[in-house]
């Protein structure tokens, strides 16, 4: 809705407290192309869709409604990199665009914890869909210093386009977005078995069920460990933990023997921008520690 | 023109003379046995409203619809001079026609009978309010003699009808509809749009529950059809516009050229030497025809037929013809004829499965997922496989087939909610037969439920069951191909096991819905008929009068009115043409004329009349004048709300008269009646 190039950037609680060079890229990215990532002072959890919505959907709703409020007041549109907060945050600031009962509602409750009322004035993005639609293959190209030589198996989450009526970015059962985008970036996305389906993390089942989590991401790994990728690219950190640390559990548990790398579409975007590759914070992640890109092109 | 002009002269001239006799009504109170007068004491009915004005006489009865209630009211008539009738009973649904049929034995309007329900209305819901409902039942009978008072005499009119019926479709529905008007004297203007008749049932390679060949069945129907004197046939054909109403319909027909003469003798050389060769639309992409072709060996008319947009012009077809036949200057043409009734029957899509994005249907790699429809021209005698089964992708024999039931059925993803209620029966057959042609191959069916309804069916899927056919009960959620091997594979559950299973498949047949057909929005706006929310053409009540459309003189046979299989599209088809025939037969349509009229002095010529009128019987002539064509009018009353300046007006329906009844409802007081008339 603004004019001005600014976000409000909700960073969600996986990336500031477990990926923290996942931050470091978006606002490194972000700049670059000549946004601004304001910060939201005193926002919450998002909260997660899949718990909280499980258990009260009002109570979810005004929590969401309360931190979309805190951006609406900085009269900008929210930014994440998590498919979770944007399952969140968008699902809920397009239901109380569209419906005035609940609306109302939302805004009782929220009346009783401060000076918060839900406006319904802004829109909710998530990095992936800024990158792969609004700035786009072709504009990127303005951008990059250099290109990244790689196969990449790209993981696209449960909830970046789905439930895709109201996302509405583009059709889950055979979306192109990131394989588009990481292309102009040189990667090459390989297609592998069940390509669409869930990491295990999310809806709470790695809190839940976390035998059920390790057994639904053992069968994701074996599907991409067949094509051999240079590194899995996802756009949330919820599943970057999944595959990050989880491959270290099967390694324990299972006796496979992965190392794959796992990068967020932000520290690709990052590196090819000219970021210098010791922030790109491999070394502090579980597997991947020592993987680096080969650049193919350079420009001056 | 004429006739319009005494419409509108009959508009005015009835406002005008409404010289009427002193109303000296007839009141009487039904007890429907207790129905009534267990709860309404009938008699303080009877004394609250003797002395009503222009009441003359007043009497209540256990049985006003029995044989002595009537005659009471006969002899009323007779004997007090009572002019018209107040009936409290029952709903006016029920027996109005019995009352208003015995005053019009007696001489009297039937319109000028009127009836107060005071069972549904009042004694049954207040079963346990006697006083009150008493009152009630007061009130409602003053209210009636209000109305009563103000009621016009409506003229029955005979219109004569023109003796020839349109039928739109020159598929099994369109065909046996012409049949039946034909066998009843009738002559019959069939279009098709497709250069042959015959429709989808020629398309099939065997019809269930008996696996008939359906060429059979249907040849002697197009045969006789193709010779019959009667039958003007309108191929490669399009309905353009239907204007006028009951018994006399103009009709525009486009005819598209075929560019070969009707001289031609079938011989085939031309297609034979076309050196064009494109997919065949008819055999759904399992043959191949030339620029000029037959749409298949059995056609009527067997003339040839040649596709201009694939045409080379090469010339070799004309030089080859023996008779001189081909003829690339034919234009287009345009005819236009009269008839009394129309019978649609404009058929059915198969649906077309490539917005079911997980199912890959139509895209690269995934050629060996064919729907039923393609299934039938592949098993047919004339296949490019000679009717072998091999899949597309390669030409190997499937040696594992899985059918996906419901695709674009029971799918509110894709928008139809509705069962199409003949695939489990189609995909039953044709796995059957795959069964009977590959005993060693694997089918199966994956269905939601399995719906094979009514004699036979049951026993027709057992059959399956027993030539081995595997049903799995679960929506596949998706087709894969694996990126390596080209395998397909089936995803579903098992929902009875609650077992998931990836099914391989050599070849994947989809059972998709039947769907309105392409066009329809445009035929039925020419017909000016109602229709569906899916997209089909909508009958007049689903149960009483299922063959009739939403406008008087235009029935509908077969898949346009919603999914069927030929025995029902057949049956309704029957239906249609003889309900289209009555009134040709008879000659005449009776049409009460309780039609809107319009008061010019008030009517502005804004024309919001003709958007709220759903038959389209409102029309504006070449001056801007808006005018009613009563023939066409159903007394539905929809105009009179839109009409902003009250110019508008139901005969028996005024708002003066409506005023009346409910001013009287409301005490009796009809002091806000003027205020609003000098708003």
């Amino acid at each position: 809705m603004s004019e001005n190039k600014s976000f409000a950037f909700f960073l969600g609680c996986i990336m500031p407290n477990r990926y923290p060079q996942i931050e470091k890229a978006t606002r490194f990215i972000m700049q670059k192309l000549g946004w601004e990532l304001k910060d939201m002072a005193r926002a919450s959890c998002c909260p997660a869709p899949g718990v909280f919505r499980s258990f009260d959907k009002h109570d979810w709703m005004v929590a969401a409604a309360r931190n979309i409020n805190i951006a609406e007041k900085m009269n900008t549109d929210i930014l994440t990199v998590c498919n979770g907060c944007f399952g969140t945050l968008q699902e809920v600031n397009h239901h109380l665009k569209e419906n005035d009962v609940s609306k109302e509602k939302v805004n009782q409750k929220l009346k009783e914890i401060g000076e918060y009322e839900y406006q319904g004035t802004i829109n909710v993005r998530h990095i992936a869909e800024f990158l792969g639609f609004q700035i786009g293959p072709q504009e990127i190209q303005n951008y990059i210093v250099r290109k990244v030589n790689a196969t990449a198996a790209i993981h696209y989450g449960c909830h970046f386009l789905k439930p895709s009526k109201t996302r509405n970015i583009q059709s889950p059962e055979k979306p192109t977005i990131l394989e588009e985008y990481v292309e102009a970036l040189g990667v090459k996305s390989l297609e592998f078995k069940n390509k669409h389906t869930c990491c295990g993390a999310g809806g709470g089942v790695k809190a839940a069920h976390p035998d059920a989590s390790m057994t639904i991401l053992a069968e994701k790994m074996s599907n991409i460990a067949e094509v051999k990728p240079d590194f899995i690219l996802d756009v949330c950190p919820f599943c970057h933990l999944q595959f990050d640390s989880g491959q270290e559990f099967l390694n324990k548990n299972m006796g496979t023997n992965y190392d794959i790398p796992v990068i967020h579409i932000s520290q690709l975007t990052a590196y090819c921008m000219g970021m210098d590759p010791k922030y790109l914070g491999f070394n502090y992640q579980t597997v991947g520690k020592k993987f680096f890109f080969t650049p193919s092109e350079e420009k001056q | 023109m004429s006739e319009e002009n005494n419409q509108k002269k009959e508009n005015v001239q009835s406002d005008q003379d409404k010289k009427k006799e002193e109303p000296r009504i007839g009141v009487y109170i039904c007890h429907c046995g207790h129905n009534i007068a267990g709860t309404v004491d009938v008699e303080k009915v009877v004394e609250s409203i003797k002395s009503e004005k222009n009441v003359v006489d007043a009497q209540h009865y256990m049985f006003m619809c029995s044989k002595a209630g009537l005659d009471m009211i006969k002899n009323a008539i007779h004997e007090k001079g009572i002019n018209r009738t107040v009936v409290a009973s029952c709903s006016k649904n029920q027996h109005g026609p019995t009352f208003a049929g015995a005053i019009e034995e007696e001489g009297l309007n039937k319109h000028l009978h009127f009836q107060v329900d005071i069972r549904e209305y009042c004694s049954w819901p207040h079963q346990k309010q006697k006083k009150e409902a008493t009152d009630k039942a007061i009130q409602l009978v003053k209210a009636g003699i209000a109305r009563s008072r103000e009621l016009e005499e409506v003229e029955t009119k005979k219109l004569p009808t023109t003796k020839a019926a349109l039928v739109i479709g020159g598929g099994i529905a369109g065909l046996r509809a012409a049949y039946d008007l034909v066998n009843l004297g009738i002559p019959v203007h069939l279009v098709e749009k497709e250069s042959s008749i015959g429709g989808h049932m020629t398309m099939l390679n065997k019809t269930f529950p008996t696996n008939e060949c359906p060429q059979c069945s249907i040849s002697p129907l197009t045969n006789a059809i193709a010779r019959h004197k009667l039958v003007t046939l309108y191929t490669l054909s399009q309905v353009k516009s239907v204007n006028g109403s009951i018994g006399k319909f103009e009709v525009t027909i486009e005819t598209k050229p075929r560019y070969v003469k009707d001289n031609c003798t079938s011989c085939g050389e031309c297609a034979a030497n076309c050196p064009v060769e494109v997919p065949s639309e008819w055999d759904m992409g399992m043959s191949t025809r030339g620029a000029i072709y037959k749409l298949y060996p059995q056609a009527i008319p067997s003339t040839y037929v040649r596709d201009k947009k694939t045409c080379i012009e090469c010339n070799t077809c004309i030089n080859i013809c023996p008779v001189q036949a081909v003829d690339f200057t034919m234009k287009p043409k345009t005819t236009t004829v009269e008839v009394g009734s129309v019978v649609v029957a404009a058929g059915y899509d198969e649906y077309d499965p490539t917005d079911i994005e997980p199912y890959h249907y139509g895209q690269p790699g995934y050629e060996d997922i064919i729907t039923q429809l393609q299934l039938e021209r592949l098993l047919n005698p004339t296949s490019l496989t000679n009717s072998l089964v091999l899949r597309p992708s390669d030409g190997k024999v499937p040696n594992r087939v899985v059918m996906i039931q419901c695709v674009g059925s029971r799918n509110e993803l894709v928008g139809n909610e509705y069962c199409t209620g003949v695939c489990c029966m189609f995909a039953v057959k044709n796995a059957g037969i795959l069964k009977d042609l590959l005993p060693n191959a694997d089918i199966t069916i994956c269905y939601i439920d399995i719906r094979t309804p009514g004699l036979n069916g049951e026993e027709f899927y057992k059959s399956a069951q027993k030539k081995g056919v595997r049903f799995v009960r679960g929506r596949p959620s998706e087709i894969q191909r694996d990126p390596k091997t080209g395998e397909l594979r089936v995803i579903v559950e098992d929902t009875l096991s609650q077992t998931p299973l990836e099914l391989p498949a050599d070849m994947v047949v989809l059972s998709a819905a039947m769907v309105p057909p392409k066009g329809i929005g445009i035929l039925g706006s020419a017909l000016k008929v109602l229709r569906t929310k899916e997209g089909f053409l909508k009958e007049f009540h689903i149960k009483m009068n299922p063959t009739k459309s939403s406008k008087d003189g235009i029935f509908l046979a077969g898949a346009i009115q919603g999914p069927k299989d030929i025995s029902s599209s057949v049956a309704q088809a029957g239906s249609a043409a003889a309900s289209a025939a009555a009134p040709l037969v008879q000659g005449y349509v009776e049409k009460e004329m309780m039609v809107a009229k319009i008061n010019y002095d008030k009517c502005v010529s804004c024309g919001m009349c003709i958007t709220a009128c759903n038959p389209a019987a409102i029309e504006r002539d070449a001056d801007g004048k808006v005018w009613v064509n009563s023939i066409a009018c159903k007394s539905c009353g929809m105009c009179m709300p839109a009409c902003p300046t009250g110019a508008i007006q139901l005969i028996n329906f005024r708002e003066d008269q409506l005023f009346d009844e409910v001013s009287a409802l409301g005490g009796g007081k009809s002091e806000w009646k003027q205020k609003v008339e000098t708003l």
